[in-house]
């Protein structure tokens, strides 16, 4: 096996040099001027045209009343939650006093064959997020053992909550912070909108096999609007 | 995947009186031309971006041998294994062994132009070892046996009795329906199925990053998140070329290939993957394997000339303007890549002998090249193709002229050489044209849309030697 990687690399580094010149420069990011309403305003926008909600949320209780209502409309009674700081700050089992939802952690099952028949049979998946790219309107999951990955993937429904203060204008700052604190994860995912196909006579339609609903709560957790960099 | 590129000809000439296949032609390749062009509208230099984007893909083919090994090191640094395979056969015995050693009793698959390439289907079939396509497209064509259609909508001009009717033979739909919408539901349930008890996913790459030993993978429907999230084993392979150097020329190379395939800003799952999940992550593979394979690659390295359709990031950006593919749509190019790219990876890893109607087949129109966010020129390669073969290029496997053509350039030769033939010929020549024009039904082909112009008694010559 090492013989083929080697020669494979030898054909390629023996071979005639192609001329390459410098990169361009990169593309003006217009995003990068943008101050915090700016950014919010289009980040909701382009996450909007590729059918998600998004709710703007101003403190805790607005957030958690918003929750209970997305939960009541979308009749769901089993849900999955990450378990990052910021969720377990939000005391979701208050919600459930109302004894017909139920919350539950990935970590509850010791068993990750249980865990993952759990996972697929949820009514949703609520998660936080670890950055908001408003580029695109794109969501960016640090996958995690406090943030697993099915959990936004096999229910139907992903809730998501986000705070405003993760709202990034490009990919670049996100990815600057993210390398700058705890380093690559295992799988990083970026997520843009609901499951989307339009494989069948180009009729699209929603949760091929993803989530039918993508459903994003933004909550307002800045003091005063601040010029983003 | 069986290589048909011999029956080009016959098979276009079957599409271009196919309804169906006209009407999605017709419909949905302008239709993916133009949401390209508003994506790319959304940068505010979309020139810019474009240069940016083949000055990138240009560089990472320039430095491709660098590359890889800094994109090995860190991959298993990262604890990712990464397996080299000379050949398509060594790829796929090498997931074959895999499955075997493992005793995996079915594997699940995301969309992969490269698997199609290896044949791996067939192979795992032949081993026992059921494949289950999770991508709708590429489950409908797999289910029905078909090649696909078009690069990004695989099974996207199917009518929906026909998919109907395989559903309920094959994917355990119980009610009939032709609502596209409890179609994709039926194959979603059925799919899901799948996913839970899955123990080996395969997918392909969209890019890997030297810096950081990450693969990347694009879609919208999930399916290759659940590839890389439910099983114990995740396979991802890769051709050689599919490498850039750094994560934010891969954030750059994302927002093209995106706008290009489909006019999205960003598809709705993106996901990066460095090494296979940590050991107390509650999902994700605990074991990655990577497969770099060659399978001829390198040998395209080694001429510059045909270096440049590797830089290729298969957006589909060229298929879907190219007026020729309009016309005939994928089935005629008989093999996993189909339009421009067709017409020059087709001939590079087959042969040009098995695949001159594909390069025979182009107008020089540019418009391929022009939406090119590689920086490919491939009217410039077909030419050369066209080059080659007639000189029997041995590397390339060029076949030499066909008998028509050697009879015409020969006979053009002679009668160039002796005057009185020469001038014979005209004389006959401009009175049959004068006479016959348009009408006969010999020239009719060429005749009917274009009229010659009025033939004068005299020649130039004639007028000169009075």
């Amino acid at each position: 096996m090492n013989s083929v990687r080697n020669t494979i690399l030898e054909r390629l580094s023996q071979a005639e040099k192609t001329v390459c010149p410098d990169l361009p420069g990169i593309p003006p990011l217009p995003h990068l001027a943008m101050n915090r309403e700016e950014l919010t305003e289009t980040f909701v926008r382009n996450l909007q045209e590729q059918s998600a909600e998004v709710h703007r949320v101003n403190g805790f209780e607005e957030l958690r009343s918003t929750l209970a209502t997305a939960i009541k409309e979308n009749n769901l009674t089993r849900i999955c939650v990450s378990e990052d700081d910021f969720m377990k700050s939000l005391d979701l089992e208050s919600l459930s006093n109302d004894s017909s939802i139920t919350f539950s952690k990935p970590s509850d099952f010791k068993d990750k064959t249980i865990y993952k028949e759990m996972v697929f049979n949820v009514d949703a998946g609520l998660t936080s997020v670890d950055f908001a790219v408003a580029e695109s309107g794109t969501l960016i999951i640090r996958h995690c053992k406090e943030n697993a990955r099915l959990l936004s993937l096999a229910p139907l429904i992903h809730l998501v909550v986000v705070r405003q203060t993760t709202l990034v204008p490009v990919y670049e700052s996100a990815l600057k912070q993210l390398l700058e604190t705890s380093g690559l994860p295992s799988q990083l995912t970026f997520i843009t909108g609901p499951s989307m196909t339009a494989d069948i006579m180009a009729t699209p339609f929603r949760g091929m096999h993803g989530p039918r609903r993508l459903v994003v709560i933004l909550l307002d957790d800045s003091m005063e609007t601040q010029h983003i960099r | 995947m069986d290589v048909k590129t011999e029956s080009y000809v016959a098979e276009a000439k079957k599409e271009l009186v196919n309804p169906s296949s006209r009407m999605f032609l017709d419909f949905f390749l302008p239709v993916l031309s133009a949401v390209r062009e508003i994506g790319l509208s959304s940068f505010p230099d979309p020139q810019a971006a474009v240069e940016r984007a083949r000055a990138i893909r240009r560089q990472s083919v320039g430095r491709l041998g660098e590359l890889l090994e800094t994109f090995e090191r860190n991959a298993m640094k990262a604890g990712a294994k990464v397996f080299w395979a000379k050949t398509a056969a060594d790829a796929n015995m090498y997931i074959r062994d895999l499955i075997n050693r493992h005793k995996i009793p079915y594997v699940t698959k995301g969309k992969s132009m490269i698997t199609e390439e290896m044949g791996l289907n067939d192979v795992l079939a032949k081993n026992g070892t059921p494949v289950y396509e999770t991508d709708l497209g590429e489950f409908i064509i797999q289910l029905l046996e078909k090649p696909p259609f078009h690069i990004i909508g695989p099974a996207i001009n199917i009518p929906t009795d026909e998919i109907c009717r395989i559903f309920m033979e094959r994917a355990g739909m119980e009610n009939p329906t032709n609502d596209p919408v409890a179609l994709g539901q039926a194959a979603r349930d059925f799919l899901r199925d799948k996913f839970k008890h899955m123990q080996m996913g395969i997918t392909g790459v969209n890019m890997a990053v030297a810096e950081t030993g990450s693969i990347i993978n694009v879609e919208n429907e999930g399916n290759i998140r659940f590839n890389k999230s439910a099983p114990a084993i995740q396979v991802s392979v890769m051709s050689i070329e599919k490498i850039v150097a750094s994560l934010d020329e891969a954030l750059h190379m994302l927002r093209m290939l995106c706008r290009n395939g489909t006019g999205q800003k960003l598809t709705s799952y993106v996901t990066v993957d460095t090494g296979p999940r940590k050991t107390d992550e509650m999902d994700g593979p605990e074991e990655l394997h990577i497969i770099i394979m060659d399978n001829g690659r390198s040998k395209i390295y080694e001429n510059p000339k045909t270096r440049e359709v590797l830089q290729c990031i298969r957006c589909g950006a060229c298929i879907n303007i190219c007026p020729v593919f309009r016309q005939i749509g994928g089935y005629p190019y008989g093999w996993a890549y189909t339009g421009p790219i067709g017409k020059l990876l087709n001939p590079l890893l087959l042969g040009l002998d098995r695949t001159s109607d594909l390069y025979g087949a182009c107008t020089l129109c540019n418009a391929c090249k022009n939406v090119c966010p590689a920086g490919i020129d491939h009217p410039s390669m077909i030419l050369y193709f066209r080059n080659r073969n007639m000189e029997q290029d041995q590397v390339l496997n060029g076949k030499g002229a066909t008998f028509s053509e050697r009879f015409f350039a020969n006979t053009a030769g002679i009668a160039g050489s002796y005057p009185i033939l020469w001038n014979t010929a005209t004389t006959i020549g401009k009175t049959a044209v004068s006479r016959f024009g348009s009408g006969h039904p010999l020239v009719k082909a060429w005749t009917e849309k274009r009229a010659f112009p009025p033939m004068p008694k005299k020649t130039y010559r004639d007028i000169r030697k009075k």
